[in-house]
């Protein structure tokens, strides 16, 4: 293995429950959202050349994870080349875990794509000033639309109360 | 408030509890990270890419054509190899544009007038490269229709060449369409998500 090889792979193998757990949130089903993480990968190892440290690679990771599942051409046909060897699907699994997690999926899905990116960040405790750096918005922009999303999520919670 | 604090509070559990279950997991493997980096560039990019090593190509057997084997005047060869050339450089600085690491990693709004961008250089292009086209097939035409002192051999040239630019028409429009479709395709998702 080369060393930018060597590289990319510890970054993934770092990285991956954050990159997949925004491709679970922007799919449907098991087989979308491993489709979802392989295209990330690969934008990532694509952009590994023009990755110039300006930013933190946490930042750079985020923003690739989020571009592609928002960007994702969900008509094209899926090659199924290589199999991931995860082992729990979490779209189906009926431990209380996976449930709690459907249905942070369900609400999330709910939301916009962009919107998704932007409470996702906001979850994970990210800062303002970093998630407008990431989806490419003013933090003044970040805020207005946190209150709305926010503002929304409340609105299908008592609707689904009721 | 309260109930703003729960349910946030919630999902924020159950966001910890999501990243816990996937550190857990092994959803990297070895043949997962040789396929990614086997991948080559996109769609539009390589379909570019093709066109930027063919150009050369074109020239050198435009060349061989009108410069050896049927010589026509050397203002028509100069004009067919300064036309060619002016493509290979438009099709490289367009490229220069798509660069597919953008695409995926800079900031969507910032790339999406990228895409408006390339989308209206490709139409000017086109715009331009047809009438330029057409006047260029119509000079070679008259220049194959003085060529060399057989009716028949000249025929047989002009019918080539313009059954050769018909078919060469027809795959550049189709190429281009389904080119455009591709970007206007990116450029809809940008928009409407932004």
């Amino acid at each position: 293995m080369k060393e930018n090889e060597r590289q990319f792979a510890d970054i993934v193998r770092q990285h991956k429950s954050s990159i997949y757990s925004v491709c679970y949130m922007f799919a449907k089903d098991a087989d979308e959202a491993d489709d979802l993480f392989q295209e990330v990968l690969i934008n990532l190892w694509k952009g590994m050349d023009s990755f110039r440290h300006e930013s933190k690679i946490n930042t750079w990771i985020w923003r690739v994870s989020f571009n592609t599942c928002i960007s994702a051409d969900r008509k094209r046909k899926r090659k199924k080349e290589v199999r991931l060897s995860m082992d729990v699907n979490l779209f189906e699994s009926p431990d209380e875990d996976s449930r709690q997690i459907r249905m942070l999926h369900e609400r999330i899905h709910r939301l916009q794509p962009f919107d998704r990116a932007i409470v996702m960040l906001w979850l994970e405790g990210i800062s303002y000033e970093e998630i407008g750096a990431i989806v490419g918005i003013s933090v003044k922009n970040v805020s207005v639309r946190l209150v709305r999303i926010k503002e929304m999520l409340k609105q299908m919670n008592s609707n689904g109360e009721e | 408030m309260t109930n703003d604090f729960n349910e946030l509070g919630e999902m924020r559990r159950q966001i910890a509890l999501l990243k816990e279950k996937l550190d857990n997991e092994s959803i990297v493997n070895d043949r997962l990270m040789r396929s990614v980096m086997k991948t080559k560039v996109g769609k539009v990019d390589s379909y570019l890419l093709k066109l930027l090593f063919i150009t050369p190509l074109v020239m050198a057997l435009m060349y061989l054509d009108f410069a050896i084997m049927f010589p026509i005047s050397t203002a028509c060869l100069v004009a067919t190899e300064i036309m060619l050339l002016g493509c290979g450089i438009f099709i490289y600085l367009n490229k220069r544009l798509l660069a597919s690491a953008d695409l995926a990693s800079g900031n969507l709004v910032e790339e999406c007038k990228k895409l408006v961008r390339f989308k209206k250089r490709e139409i000017r292009y086109l715009y331009v490269s047809i009438p330029l086209v057409l006047a260029w097939m119509a000079w070679l035409s008259y220049e194959l229709l003085h060529y060399g002192n057989d009716p028949t051999e000249r025929l047989a040239l002009v019918y080539g060449c313009v059954f050769g630019g018909i078919v060469g028409f027809c795959i550049g429009i189709y190429k281009f369409r389904s080119m455009m479709r591709n970007i206007n395709e990116v450029v809809r998702q940008i928009e409407e998500i932004s």
